[in-house]
């Protein structure tokens, strides 16, 4: 009879069940894994073996057939070790294990039996929860990341050795997870307390994550930008329970949590440099890892230098913006990674970047052409742009403190509240940045007073119906934020001063 | 026919203004082309190197390549004694006798031309512009050589303006230097005029900016040098402006 044994494996970012059966036949002795396994999981026969002789018991001088079921799936992981030494022990009847099948097994083993941590467990002891595998013996280093799931009994252990004494229920030196200290949840070290001066930009920011509206920061080097976009995180509403679990999860497989570490509660700041590859920030790479579009899921992705990014690579962001997930296809597997993110962007105005500063001498051609490279597409999924001026470093002295960073948040969950109320109804739709067209002719009704200043406006530097619709919905957030239930002038006035880059290239002097 | 012209402007050694000695003697390439060596011999300022290389480079083969690459890019070719070549600009003596061009060419009463820094400030673009497009309200032509900075503001502010304007270009019109310009180029070959003194597939160099300029001065009446440092392009057409007795201000 084979043995069969439980284990867990990653698809995406999720776990799936792996029963792992081991079957002796007589022949010449040989060992083969087969299952679509990948190259770790092949070479697990090796270590498999190592461990086994290891720790005591001789390897079974047959044929051993060991298979990864469902045998039609693609595995990848060297986590299946400890499933496959306990088959073969169980199969060759080198260990009596009571009640095998309530189990499940994950870790790596070393070729002296002991258990090595291994990426990824967060999701798979969630899979294991859903199949209803209530008791997962895995590595000890695993084990802070693996209590963070509800209703399971995680045993940690230290070598394959000891995994066979707790199996033959003899004592044996398990790590509780009550024992673990749990460090202190620490508090951001940012704060929009720290900004001074900037009030106009961080009204901009503040319109953004009320309404997760996407924005496009331009200033010369030195205003600011990447210091009000790492604080963005710190302003955007708490992260629900189902989205910590989510961000976690991603930063599991990527192999990102770090021993010790607990749920992740802070939204992700993700500012990969312009030089990242397209598989960097997309995912990709042989084994289909998530990329900083995934790991800025429900946080905050920040392109500083936007016109230094390839073309190419910022064409590939598309598909993430749009959908909010991604679809990666590689040699190993096809996954679909989710990338919900509020897309902060910064930008020098010209190749010298001091534009319109008197310090720019760059033609307005130039300046036209260097702008070109950002393609309409992504433009067209940035809601503000916002230019921002130089500071004076001795006027701010002066000036009191801005506001902090609990406060904005306190506005901008309120502004939320409203908005998750009003589209409670419309499955996808979280946010007025989401709002579709139908939606704004029943949330965006104007007076006639806002009617003529956005008329006008647009005709004045040419708005396409598509940019209106972009106003629409920056002014709905707008009158949001101040708790109104109609857009009032004031908030057309407001939103109307958030098309700066726009503006600047209708004053070019270039054939259009 | 007109591989004639070509042949005796791509010819090394032979300049724009030996090429106007030997029409003068002989009205068209084509006869210059079957002259004999006695005949040369009668011309007075050609050297023997000048005569040698007359009378042994017949091979037509690279003229045709480049008229017929003319025709596929549609580039038009305006020679010394069509009755649209301008006077003001076949009177000088080193005024090229074969000109290649895209876009419209229209007689012009009054020319100005606008020259000027690459890199200026914001203030000099509305003066620039404000030139220009008092120039095209009067119907006066603005000519410049679609360089960065001054030039690009001159051609497109007429052009918005609605007026005529020519660009002079160091390259072959089938190159678009600098890349920026694309657009400009574009609409310039519709809306306006775009000429030059090389064939196509030829690219700006060192010398072609200069031997470029004095094709601006030529066709432009009156000349405006704005913001222009010592030196610079701008100074040199300034001297041929001068050199053809036409009158120089600057900004």
């Amino acid at each position: 009879m084979a043995s069969l044994v439980k284990s867990f494996a990653i698809d995406g970012i999720d776990g799936y069940q792996v029963d792992i059966e081991t079957k002796t036949l007589d022949g010449q002795p040989s060992i083969s894994v087969i299952g679509l396994g990948d190259q770790a999981v092949k070479e697990a026969s090796e270590r498999v073996q190592a461990a086994i002789d290891e720790t005591g018991y001789v390897f079974p001088k047959k044929r051993v057939i060991i298979s990864l079921a469902p045998g039609d799936i693609k595995k990848s992981g060297s986590h299946f070790d400890l499933a496959m030494a306990i088959g073969i022990l169980q199969q060759n009847e080198d260990i009596a294990a009571k009640n095998l099948g309530d189990y499940g097994f994950i870790g790596e083993l070393a070729l002296d039996g002991k258990l090595r941590a291994c990426n990824g467990i967060l999701p798979m002891i969630i899979a294991a929860q859903r199949k209803g595998v209530r008791k997962v013996i895995i590595p000890a280093g695993n084990l802070q990341e693996a209590s963070l799931v509800q209703d399971m009994t995680i045993i940690g252990l230290q070598n394959l050795a000891d995994v066979v004494r707790y199996l033959e229920g003899k004592p044996v030196d398990t790590h509780c997870t009550n024992e673990m200290k749990v460090p202190e949840n620490r508090d951001r070290i940012l704060d929009f307390s720290d900004v001074k001066g900037q009030k106009e930009l961080i009204d901009a920011v503040i319109l953004a994550a009320a309404g997760g509206h996407n924005m496009l920061m331009i200033g010369e080097p030195g205003c600011g930008k990447t210091m009000i976009a790492q604080r963005i995180p710190t302003i955007l509403p708490a992260m629900t329970e189902e989205e910590c679990l989510e961000v976690t999860k991603i930063y599991s497989i990527s192999g990102m949590i770090a021993n010790g570490h607990e749920l992740i509660r802070n939204r992700p700041f993700r500012a990969p440099h312009h030089n990242a590859s397209l598989n960097a920030l997309i995912g990709g790479g042989t084994n289909a890892l998530p990329g900083e579009v995934s790991l800025a899921h429900n946080g905050v992705l920040f392109l500083d230098e936007l016109a230094e990014f390839s073309r190419r690579t910022l064409d590939a962001l598309r598909q993430p913006i749009e959908d909010k997930k991604v679809c990666i296809s590689r040699v190993n597997g096809t996954h679909t990674f989710p990338s919900n993110f509020m897309f902060v962007t910064a930008m020098n105005p010209c190749p010298c970047g001091y534009h319109p500063g008197p310090k720019c001498r760059c033609s307005d051609y130039e300046i036209i052409k260097y702008r070109g490279k950002i393609s309409g597409p992504i433009m067209d999924r940035i809601d503000i742009q916002k230019e921002v001026k130089p500071v004076n470093y001795f006027e701010l002295e002066q000036e009191d403190a801005m506001v902090s960073s609990t406060e904005i948040r306190k506005k901008v969950e309120a502004a939320r509240k409203i908005q998750q109320r009003r589209y409670k109804n419309d499955p996808g739709i979280n946010c007025n940045a989401q709002m579709s067209t139908a939606q704004m002719q029943k949330y965006c009704a104007l007076d006639e007073e806002s009617r003529t200043l956005l008329k006008e406006t647009s005709e004045k530097y040419g708005y396409s119906a598509r940019v209106i619709h972009k106003l629409l919905r920056l002014a709905r957030t707008s009158a949001d934020l101040d708790g109104v239930e109609n857009i009032r002038l004031q908030d057309i006035k407001r939103i109307l001063n958030y098309r700066d880059l726009d503006k600047s290239n209708s004053e070019m002097l270039v054939v259009k | 026919m007109l591989e004639y012209w070509i042949w005796l402007t791509t010819l090394p050694r032979i300049g724009p203004v030996t090429a106007n000695r030997l029409m003068k003697k002989f009205m068209n390439p084509e006869n210059v082309y079957h002259s004999s060596e006695e005949e040369l011999k009668k011309i007075g300022d050609l050297t023997v190197a000048q005569r040698n290389i007359l009378l042994e480079n017949k091979d037509l083969d690279d003229a045709k390549r480049i008229l017929e690459e003319c025709e596929q890019k549609h580039i038009s070719l305006l020679t010394l004694d069509d009755p649209r070549y301008p006077k003001r600009a076949r009177n000088c003596k080193d005024t090229p006798i074969l000109l290649y061009y895209k876009g419209k060419l229209q007689p012009i009463d009054h020319s100005v031309g606008i020259v000027g820094a690459r890199r200026c400030t914001q203030e000099t673009k509305h003066l620039v512009a404000s030139l220009a497009e008092a120039n095209a309200e009067k119907h006066v032509a603005v000519v410049s050589g679609m360089a960065k900075g001054v030039d690009s503001y001159a051609h497109t502010a007429c052009l918005q303006a609605g007026g005529y304007t020519i660009a002079v270009l160091a390259n072959g019109l089938d190159i678009c230097y600098p890349s920026e310009h694309a657009k400009l180029k574009e609409v310039l070959e519709t809306d306006g005029l775009l000429i030059s003194e090389y064939p196509p597939g030829t690219y700006p160099a060192r010398y072609t900016f200069p031997e470029r300029n004095r094709i601006i001065s030529a066709w432009s009446d009156e000349l405006i040098v704005v913001a222009a440092g010592k030196g610079s392009g701008a100074h040199i057409t300034a001297k041929f402006s001068d050199y053809y007795g036409r009158k120089v201000s600057y900004m």
